[in-house]
């Protein structure tokens, strides 16, 4: 279909071997200043794993060391099978920032199209697909409008689209509800469960919500307050697929109070 | 700090670069005989293009063949166009920040006039420079250099205007909401909230109409037969004497007084700052 | 930035606008409209009943009749200034969007551009006027469109370096994520992210350049320009005549002013959606 697709089809292949993500020994100081304590983490093919921690506890960091946005200090990582930056470089993964990070002078149709005509993809393909992804968040009724033409959710589900549109096989996520009311961020949530469950995307998502992470997670990695270090990895047995019901689950519940404790053990050591 | 310091490497740099430029494009075009991109009148003749360092000991030469030095014929000169700048510069201010004020509190201040203010930068005011210094000359209570001091405040009044507009504008509304909950009246609130907030987009305003008030006084003074200052010195060099290097030390004494003008609110700011806030600039 | 350019909302607000919101415009357009007129009627009013000589204020009447009587000439001395100040608005822009272009691609010299731009721009540039009249002569355009590009070229520069800069850390950070070539981030970021900068600064340099060209022509120039005819009818004493040539040449400029806000409309579609119709 396109030069982009069996690179896509081989990162697959290849993200079966020692997980979808490896950090080993991860660190990262700004000058004398530790900003990140030395952290390893594995991401399984098709999991959803959020980092929770306190403000400045460097998981957005941790996030963008995956992304190749920042050197780390010292250690290695890994993203579906080869150095952070040639994945990087051959988009293995799409990424979603807490701001929507939307071009105002592109409709919202050629907002989604942005990184395939980056990678080169012909016109004809590049609408296709974003016709496609508008219709997987429900935005297709949009397509010809401008970013501020749109609310806040709705342009951050744009951002989803977005990031989806050539496929990776996985998706990092900064706060990407961050910004977005609690009615809007709980609609949100189960808009990108549903669009997860056709896409089988693997997921890496920061927040500092305790609830948000549970509810979305396969497991939840607790981060303690600067310089941030792996306190705990909880996985959340919640049963699927995850509905409205699950927010009133009392095993819901007993994670969230099973994060929160293992929080404030990082917070008072 | 470091900050401050590769800023004043850079800039020393440009700087340098920029004489390096020049003397660059004086040797090619003594050495060809040819400017580019736009032919110079008797190309060749290197008194048409000065070295840097022979404009700055310009300075110290004797002035016209008399025992004064130009440097300090233009020290006197400068004087006059200073005085022009500080009465225009400080009626601008004054009256920039009443229009400011204004249109602050009244809407419909701010939508009858504002578009005429900005119309008024649209329009080549400093056109008027000869109308406006014939007409003040043709008042016998006003001094001569009146009708230049107005050019300056003309040129100050806008950015003056806008800046006191959106600083009084900038004020956090929680804070009016405060001071109305104790019942505090307009004035009061103006006073202990509006202006305090407004006072980095007042000075940024004032340090640009510093400088916008000496090009009004130089271009006011070269409209007026024998007001002399700077621009009458540019005037009477620029056709009587033709002679290069008096025209570009005078020009670039023109350059160091836009400069001083800057500096001197700049250091005002750093006083008020310093003062109220304790903050370094 | 730091250019006078800083109000874009109340400028563009200033410039005609066809299409939607005409009415509410219009509506807007009002209040200002009576003032001008009131000035205007109270104007003419006082000159004639206060007897105020015309040396310091000829009535609008006067000057309006003096317009129109003399309106070939007048079109043809605006002209003479206006295309010095139209060819120097070209080169000077141009070289400013090209200098700031190439500035910005080495952060050193970017950071250095700007405090030095600023200085040198918010210097009197006219006073190199007889330097330039030495060099090309007093009697060529390019003594005229050297001082006017000159004048031009420094808030284009400072203002599309700071433009180029202006694009969210995030959307730097969304190209690197799809290993975008730097062509393309230029192209797709920062160039459609400095346009506000840049036609912001053209705005300013409008009104600039034909300032910057009637002033050189004070300086000396071409017997028919209008800085030259300024300055022979006060000293002739037709201050209606001087008057109704400052008139012709404001006409110019608004006109320049208003061709910018145009291209700005249409290079910048985007902007004038999100203060549209839709919320």
């Amino acid at each position: 279909m396109s030069a982009g697709e069996p690179a896509l089809a081989a990162s697959r292949a290849d993200a079966g071997v020692g997980g979808v993500v490896a950090l080993r020994g991860v660190s990262k100081d700004y000058g004398a200043t530790p900003a990140l304590a030395p952290v390893s983490l594995d991401v399984a093919p098709g999991a959803f794993v959020s980092l929770l921690g306190p403000s400045g506890c460097g998981k957005s960091t941790l996030l963008r060391i995956v992304a190749d946005l920042v050197e780390p200090s010292a250690g290695s990582v890994t993203v579906a099978g080869r150095p952070a930056r040639e994945a990087r470089e051959r988009r293995d993964y799409g990424m979603v920032f807490q701001a929507a990070t939307l071009f105002d002078w592109r409709t919202i149709r050629r907002n989604v199209e942005l990184p395939l005509e980056v990678m080169g993809w012909r016109a004809a393909e590049r609408r296709a697909r974003a016709q496609r992804m508008l219709e997987l968040v429900d935005l297709a009724d949009v397509a010809d409008l401008r970013p501020p033409q749109l609310s806040g959710g709705m342009q951050q589900r744009v951002a989803i689209a977005r990031a989806l549109a050539f496929e990776p096989a996985l998706l990092l996520m900064d706060e990407p509800f961050g910004a977005l009311d609690e009615l809007t961020r709980e609609r949100m949530q189960d808009g990108l469960l549903a669009i997860r469950a056709r896409t089988g995307t693997t997921v890496l998502f920061v927040t500092h919500s305790i609830p948000e992470a549970v509810f979305l997670s396969s497991s939840v990695v607790v981060m303690s307050a600067r310089p941030g270090r792996v306190l705990a990895e909880i996985p959340v047995d919640l049963p699927e697929p995850r509905t409205e019901d699950t927010r009133e689950d009392p095993r819901f519940f007993q994670l969230v109070t099973e994060v929160r404790e293992t929080l404030r053990r990082g917070v008072r050591p | 700090m470091r900050q401050g310091a590769r800023r004043a490497i850079g800039v020393t740099g440009v700087l340098a670069a920029l004489v390096l430029l020049w003397e660059g494009y004086r040797a090619l075009a003594l050495a060809t005989g040819a400017t580019w991109p736009i032919a110079v009148r008797g190309t060749g003749n290197a008194q048409q293009f000065p070295h840097v360092w022979d404009i700055v000991l310009a300075y110290g030469r004797p002035y016209r063949g008399a025992g004064e030095t130009l440097g300090a014929f233009l020290v006197g000169e400068a004087g006059a166009t200073l005085r022009e700048v500080a009465v225009g510069f400080a009626l601008g201010v004054v009256i920039g920040f009443a229009l400011g004020t204004l249109f602050a509190h009244s809407r419909l201040a701010e939508r009858a006039l504002m578009p005429w203010v900005v119309v008024s930068q649209t329009v080549p005011f400093l056109a008027f420079a000869p109308i406006l210094v014939v007409a003040t000359g043709s008042i016998d209570a006003l001094p001569d250099w009146s009708g230049v001091a107005l050019l300056s405040t003309y040129l100050v009044v806008f950015p003056m205007t806008v800046g006191t507009l959106r600083g009084l504008r900038s004020a956090p509304a929680s804070g009016e909401e405060l001071l109305r909950s104790y019942g505090a009246s307009a004035w009061t609130r103006l006073w202990r909230l509006r202006v305090p907030a407004a006072v980095p987009q007042l000075f940024a305003a004032a340090k640009v109409g510093a400088t916008a008030a000496v090009v009004g006084a130089i271009v006011g003074e070269l409209s007026a037969p024998g007001a002399g200052g700077i621009g009458g010195a540019l005037f009477d060099f620029g056709r009587v004497s033709n002679n290069a290097l008096q025209l570009f030390a005078t020009a670039l004494a023109a350059g160091l007084l836009g400069i001083a003008a800057y500096t001197v609110v700049a250091l005002a700011e750093r006083a008020v700052l310093r003062r109220f806030t304790g903050v370094r600039a | 930035m730091t250019t006078p350019a800083a109000t874009p909302a109340a400028v563009a607000g200033a410039a005609p606008a066809p299409g939607a919101g005409l009415v509410r415009r219009s509506a807007g357009a009002a209040a200002p409209l009576a003032l001008g007129l009131g000035v205007l009627v109270v104007w003419e009013v006082a000159v004639r009943a206060l007897g105020i000589r015309p040396i310091l204020l000829p009535p609008p009447s006067a000057i309006a009749a003096a317009v129109v009587q003399d309106l070939p000439r007048l079109a043809g001395a605006t002209w003479v200034t206006g295309r010095s100040a139209l060819l120097g608005f070209a080169i000077g822009a141009g070289g400013g969007f090209l200098a700031g272009l190439a500035a910005s691609r080495w952060r050193p010299l970017r950071e250095a551009v700007v405090p030095v731009g600023v200085v040198l721009g918010s210097l009197p540039i006219v006073a190199t006027a007889p330097i330039f009249n030495l060099w090309f002569g007093a009697l060529s355009i390019w003594s005229k469109v050297a001082v006017v590009a000159l004048v031009v070229f420094f808030p284009v520069l400072v203002n599309t370096v700071a433009g180029l800069a202006s694009a969210p850390a995030s959307s730097q950070e969304l190209l690197r994520s799809y290993a975008a070539p730097g062509r393309t981030v230029l192209t797709a970021l920062q160039i459609p992210s400095a346009l506000p900068f840049v036609f912001g600064a053209l705005r300013v340099a409008a009104a600039l350049s034909v300032i910057a060209a009637v002033v050189a022509e004070f300086f000396g120039g071409f017997r028919d320009s209008a800085g030259f005819f300024i300055k022979t009818l006060m000293a002739n004493a037709d201050y209606t005549g001087a008057w109704a040539t400052v008139v012709a040449l404001s006409a110019f400029g608004l006109a320049l002013f208003g061709a910018v806000a145009l291209a700005e409309r249409v290079a910048m579609p985007w902007r004038r959606d999100d203060r549209g119709v839709r919320t």
